[in-house]
């Protein structure tokens, strides 16, 4: 095995491992602080998507779009968390997963109303068109570099956020006793609010990212949806850091598995069964994984300090 | 089909040789001639199934009453039959049906109110006949849950009574709000013989279908005058074969004959119009229609929706139903829509399936209920081989045919050192195999990716890795614009060429935009295709839609126009799947793809081109037709299709 | 600022808990709640606050009335709230605990800062970079305290303060409170020992099944031995 294609597939799985986070950031602070279990998440990363396309399309600035998708993502999540979500917090997790399906199918047919079912095209924008050297022998398409190091950019944002600020402390506090908070002179809603809305605004993130390099569609989050779900089980409920620590398990797991899961294979049980067990098993990967982090570690890696 | 009133009717004959268990059931016959009416019989049964009346009204000529006509309104008719007339074949048959004392009530009010001398019966030791209960309990309901209403003969009635009664029924029903169904137990060709090799000729057989085809073609005023020949006709022959077999009063055997006959067709001229007008075609379509892939399902409904504009809305001239279904690229949702359109909404035909997987549920799930099925897609090599259905049709192609060209191609062209990714499914495994039974150099490496996947660049890396001289892919719909952006940013689209099947398309070019320029396609359709069916489509569609049609359009609209061809040759009989199977296996239609054949597994035989993108006229990425790679090119399964014809 | 309860009814869900609770906090006062379990005192003070909808009734801050409106807003208008069961954040540090809320909202001219609070309790300023979940009973009482103070209240509310804690760290608890009352802050305090509280307290309210029977001032708590063994158990 080539040293220098583990170092390429490893970029690929962190590449994989941050659009994962930018999902599970927004996905696990509304689930650890709100008690919300949000399935529409995955609709906001494609309404990213579509605002970003939407915008480069009319301005042909990569900039403008990124700043309408997030601002315009935002609004909408505070407008969703205002008008549909509230009433849900003190509701079972059965109708707020029915209640948020029904927001998928809603955001679903609203994008293909505005925007039809076809998928859109939207190109990486030309300054990031290229490749970079990452190390000799390594080329990297510049895009998926980038999308690395805001992935990690917005992580280390989010760390020092949460550690450091009013605001941090206020979502944690909330975390884990929301009476309390507003018992002391916070409005607790307000704050749901923004938080949501800046979930949202990740989600955008990520979808406005995903938007040049996956399909920008109606439905496009609902697939990359389950697969955060299994991070932040695997990275712990609640959690900023499971979150980070739970993408980039399963992005490396899931991008070393698709591609030396089956070479490997076929050196134990020859090729032939190898071709036949390999994609199978490395699509399931990651799931196994959650399966193992749930037996041996119930709270998940980096369970949130709860009251 | 919510009509009330008399919604069908069936002169079922019941001669006792196939009006037992074994015949019925086993299909075991005292004679090979009689096949074709017990045939006859069981699809009687299967329209009962898919009509689902209220209640059914049977007349038989057995059933004897002297002075009054008995109408039975006994709530639950159980008991054991041994046929008065032949014990010997009929002996200790348990039966259990409901009746509908409502209507049998009603039926009587009416006759007494029209001065007809009438009477209810509610005893449940009133004995039926033989002609009453096996129809019923052998072919028309072997469920016995429909109730039903036996009326009796009755032989001091003269003719004018007897029509007065036909009417009787189909109003009473209407006014009660039953879709009730009419069966006259006996034919017009019925006589009393003694012995199987004395039944009636065929010149005597000719008059039922003479009288079939007669109400068939809406000639009511022409059956009407017909039958009262045919009823003076043999009346004299009647007699006689009822003096030679038992000693009754001539008068009234004859009537007993007459009002079986007269009653069933005086109902079946006045149902037989409310029955035609509320004949409908229904057409399930399952597609995907939401998430990634329902762009594809678009393709596909507004291809639909185009032939029916093209068929002025009627298929094969009956007003027609299409209840759409997204399978959401799902198996287990796909056959959940299959079995709701056949049980909820008794469709006749079942059409569309995008994914292969998909197929392999639905298909078997919809030949199974006896209805026929339309593929506009998936063509699983499964159903082309060993599981091919004398009911199941499909429009496009075995999944390995196109590949197969593109393999043909490559290795035509000498070109060495191939790539091989497709996603794992069904499909996929085809797709591969198809291109292999073709292409013979050497393969670098044979990849399969998770179904739906959206980021390849883990793939595209090892495939970088191993330095091939070319790769090919299968990665339809969304999948292949993913792939296909993600390959040209990779910076591979320059330095290692890419042969695909089913990825670059109408459906997928708008969003993939120039990043496919140069890729080379195998199909066997193409908007550019030079003949006047696909001009007309392709004309209409993008005036319709506004938008550029694909092959999975192109298949749809085929599909439609398949079972239009069937239910114009049996002339709109839907129960006629024999003989709608038969017109479909001659393709008549106008195909988009321009005349074509089906081979013995209902697999188009037909010819596939190489296709490239390129830059058309408005500056818009779009496919072009180079070669024809395979004229009338069969598919490598039909060997193992049992099915001949 | 005086607080003022009119009539105050509550309850939770169907069961009807306060049936009419009349009690004044006058500026500057310590007032009690006094009364077995399960008569009502806990529910008093989370219907001032706005944790448990009021029926009937009124309640009154200085003059502004606050019922029907939300915790947060009753909290802005100056009410500090320790609560039972200390119920601090246990995730978060002991400095984060006491900053996360902060706020000076009446513009209180020495405002209340982590240095003031760690002054009134030297113990807690040891383990300001601990997490709230690892202190001690004691500890977390005076973080408690110490969260409600840094709101700038003009009433503290206190909760059973006391329950459940060491001798010497509850005497530490009241000499504390001693030194609010000192400085002019209004308390409203529940807690079981009569002894203590008649020391502290100014007006004491002894609720009995959701009702007030008994009001007056330490003076003549401590001559109705009756009220104290029938309604307080001692």
């Amino acid at each position: 095995m080539n040293w220098l294609l583990v170092v390429e597939q490893c970029l690929n799985g962190l590449q994989f491992g941050v659009m994962l986070f930018l999902m599970a950031a927004g996905l696990t602070l509304v689930f650890g602080i709100m008690n919300l279990v949000n399935l529409a998440h995955g609709s906001l990363y494609m309404v990213g998507a579509y605002l970003a396309t939407a915008a480069v399309t009319r301005t042909g600035s990569f900039l403008a779009a990124v700043v309408f998708a997030l601002l315009g993502t935002l609004a909408i999540g505070m407008l969703m968390e205002v008008l549909a979500l509230r009433t849900l917090y003190e509701r079972d997790h059965l109708d707020q997963v029915l209640a948020t399906f029904g927001l998928i199918l809603f955001f679903n047919e609203a994008v293909a109303i505005v925007w039809g079912r076809a998928a859109l095209f939207t190109a990486v924008p030309s300054a990031l068109s290229g490749h970079i050297q990452v190390l000799p022998g390594i080329r990297y398409p510049a895009y998926r570099a980038v999308i690395i190091v805001v992935g990690l950019l917005v992580a280390l944002l989010l760390y020092v956020v949460v550690t450091r600020t009013r605001l941090g402390m206020l979502i944690r506090a909330g975390a884990s006793n929301r009476t309390m908070v507003g018992a002391l002179g916070v409005n607790i809603r307000l704050l749901y609010t923004v938080v949501f809305g800046f979930g949202a605004a990740l989600a955008a993130l990520g979808g406005l990212m995903a938007g040049p390099i996956y399909t920008v569609l109606p439905g496009m989050g609902e697939e990359i949806l389950i697969q955060v779900f299994v991070v932040i089980v695997i990275g712990g409920i609640g959690s900023i850091r499971g979150a980070l620590a739970g993408a980039v398990v399963v992005g490396m797991v899931d991008t070393l598995g698709r591609a030396f899961l089956r070479p490997m294979l076929s050196t134990v049980i020859g090729p032939s069964a190898a071709d036949n067990a390999g994609p199978a098993l490395a699509s399931m990967l990651i799931y196994i994984l959650m399966a193992a982090v749930l037996y041996f570690r119930p709270q998940g890696l980096f369970p949130a300090l709860r009251g | 089909m919510s009509h009330s009133g008399l919604v069908g009717v069936y002169l079922s004959v019941h001669t006792p040789r196939y009006c037992t268990y074994d015949a019925a059931f086993a299909g075991k016959l005292a004679h090979p001639d009689f096949q074709a009416v017990r045939d006859g019989l069981v699809a009687q049964g299967r329209h009962v199934a898919t009509l689902a009346p209220d209640a059914i009204v049977i007349n038989s000529c057995h059933l004897i009453a002297t002075f009054p006509t008995v109408v039975d309104g006994t709530p639950r008719h159980a008991g054991v039959l041994t046929a008065q007339e032949a014990p010997e074949l009929i002996h200790g048959v348990a039966y259990d049906f409901p009746g509908d004392f409502e209507l049998a009530a009603a039926l009587v009010e009416r006759g007494r109110a029209a001065g007809l001398p009438c009477t209810l019966a509610n005893d449940v030791h009133y004995p039926l006949d033989y002609g009453t209960v096996m129809p019923v309990v052998c072919y028309l309901d072997r469920a016995q849950r429909i109730p039903v209403v036996p009326i009796s003969v009755c032989l001091s009635a003269d003719l004018d009574e007897s029509f007065a009664w036909g009417r009787h029924i189909a109003r009473a029903t209407a006014a009660l709000g039953r879709r009730a169904a009419f069966v006259a137990s006996g034919s017009v060709s019925h006589k009393l013989v003694r012995g199987p090799e004395r039944w009636p000729g065929a010149a005597e057989q000719e008059l039922d279908h003479r009288l079939a085809q007669l109400i068939a073609d809406g000639e009511y005023d022409k059956a009407w005058a017909w039958l009262r020949s045919v009823v003076r006709q043999r009346q004299l022959r009647h007699l006689a074969d009822v003096l030679e077999f038992r000693a009754k009063p001539k008068e009234a055997s004859v009537r007993v004959l007459r009002l079986m006959m007269i009653l069933g067709v005086v109902v079946g001229l006045l149902a037989g119009q409310a029955a035609r007008a509320a004949e409908t075609v229904k057409i399930g379509f399952i597609t995907s229609l939401s998430g990634p892939a329902g762009v594809i399902g678009k393709h596909m409904k507004d291809s639909v929706e185009l032939a029916l504009d093209h068929l002025g809305r009627k298929v094969g001239g009956l007003d027609t139903e299409v209840i759409y279904g997204d399978d959401q690229r799902k198996p287990d949702v796909g056959k959940q829509l299959a079995d709701e359109m056949l049980k909820k909404h008794k469709v006749n035909f079942v059409s569309g399936i995008i994914w292969s997987n998909v197929m392999l549920a639905v298909a078997p799930t919809v030949t199974g209920a006896g209805t026929i099925m339309v593929g506009t897609n998936a063509g699983p090599h499964e159903l082309s081989g060993k599981m091919c259905n004398e009911l199941y049709f499909t429009t496009s192609w075995q999944n390995d045919q196109t590949p197969e060209a593109m393999g043909k191609y490559m290795q035509d062209q000498g070109i060495n050192d191939v790539y091989a990714m497709a996603p794992n499914y069904a499909a996929g495994k085809d797709m591969i195999n198809g291109f292999k039974r073709y292409f013979k150099g050497r393969i670098v490496d044979e990849v399969y990716t998770k179904l739906g996947q959206q980021d390849y660049q883990a793939e595209i890396s090892q495939l970088r890795g191993k330095n091939p001289k070319a790769v090919f892919v299968f990665y339809p719909g969304d999948m292949g614009i993913q792939f296909l952006k993600q390959y040209a940013q990779a910076g591979l689209r320059d330095q290692i060429p890419l042969y695909s099947v089913y990825t670059v398309d109408e459906t997928t070019l708008p969003a993939v935009g120039d990043a496919a320029l140069g890729n080379f396609e195998a199909r066997y359709w193409s908007p550019d295709l030079k003949n006047e069916a696909s001009q007309r489509y392709v004309a209409d569609f993008k005036k319709k839609f506004g938008y550029t049609p694909s092959y999975y359009g192109a298949q749809s609209y085929d599909g439609i126009l398949l079972i239009d061809s069937a239910v114009r040759a049996v002339k709109g009989d839907l129960s006629d799947k024999k003989g709608m199977v038969a017109a479909m296996r001659k393709a008549d239609f106008k195909s988009t793809r321009g005349k074509f054949t089906f081979n013995v597994n209902h697999t188009p035989i037909e010819n596939f081109y190489l296709l490239r993108a390129v830059k058309g006229p408005g500056g818009e990425t779009e496919m072009q037709i180079q070669k024809t790679i395979f004229e009338n090119h069969k598919d490598a399964y039909y060997h193992e299709c049992p099915m001949k014809w | 600022m005086t607080l003022r309860l009119e009539a105050v009814e509550a309850a939770y869900g169907l069961s009807q808990v306060l049936f009419g609770i009349t009690l004044e906090v006058p500026a500057g006062r310590v007032v009690t709640l006094l009364g077995r379990n399960g008569m009502g005192k806990t529910t008093t003070v989370r219907a001032v606050m706005g944790l448990v909808p009021i029926q009937a009734g009124r309640v009154h801050f200085g003059g502004r009335p606050l019922h029907g409106l939300p915790s947060y807003i009753v909290a802005r208008a100056g009410l500090g709230l320790v609560p039972e069961g200390r119920q601090v954040f246990p995730n978060l540090t002991v400095r984060e605990n006491l900053v996360a809320t902060a706020a000076n909202r009446r513009g209180a001219a020495e405002p209340w800062t982590v240095e003031r609070v760690f002054e009134l309790f030297p113990h807690l300023a040891a383990r300001a970079r601990s997490l709230g979940g690892t202190l001690s009973g004691g500890e977390q009482q005076m973080l408690a305290i110490g969260r409600a103070l840094m709101t700038n209240p003009a009433l503290l509310i206190l909760d059973e303060a006391t329950e459940g804690l060491a001798p010497l760290v509850r005497s530490e608890i009241w000499a504390c409170l001693e030194r609010l009352k000192q400085s002019g802050l209004s308390i409203l305090l529940i807690d079981k020992h009569v002894g203590a509280v008649t020391r502290l307290g100014d007006h004491h309210y002894v609720l009995e099944k959701g009702r007030v029977v008994w009001d007056g001032t330490s003076a003549e708590l401590r001559t109705r031995v009756d009220v104290q063994h029938r309604y307080l158990g001692v």
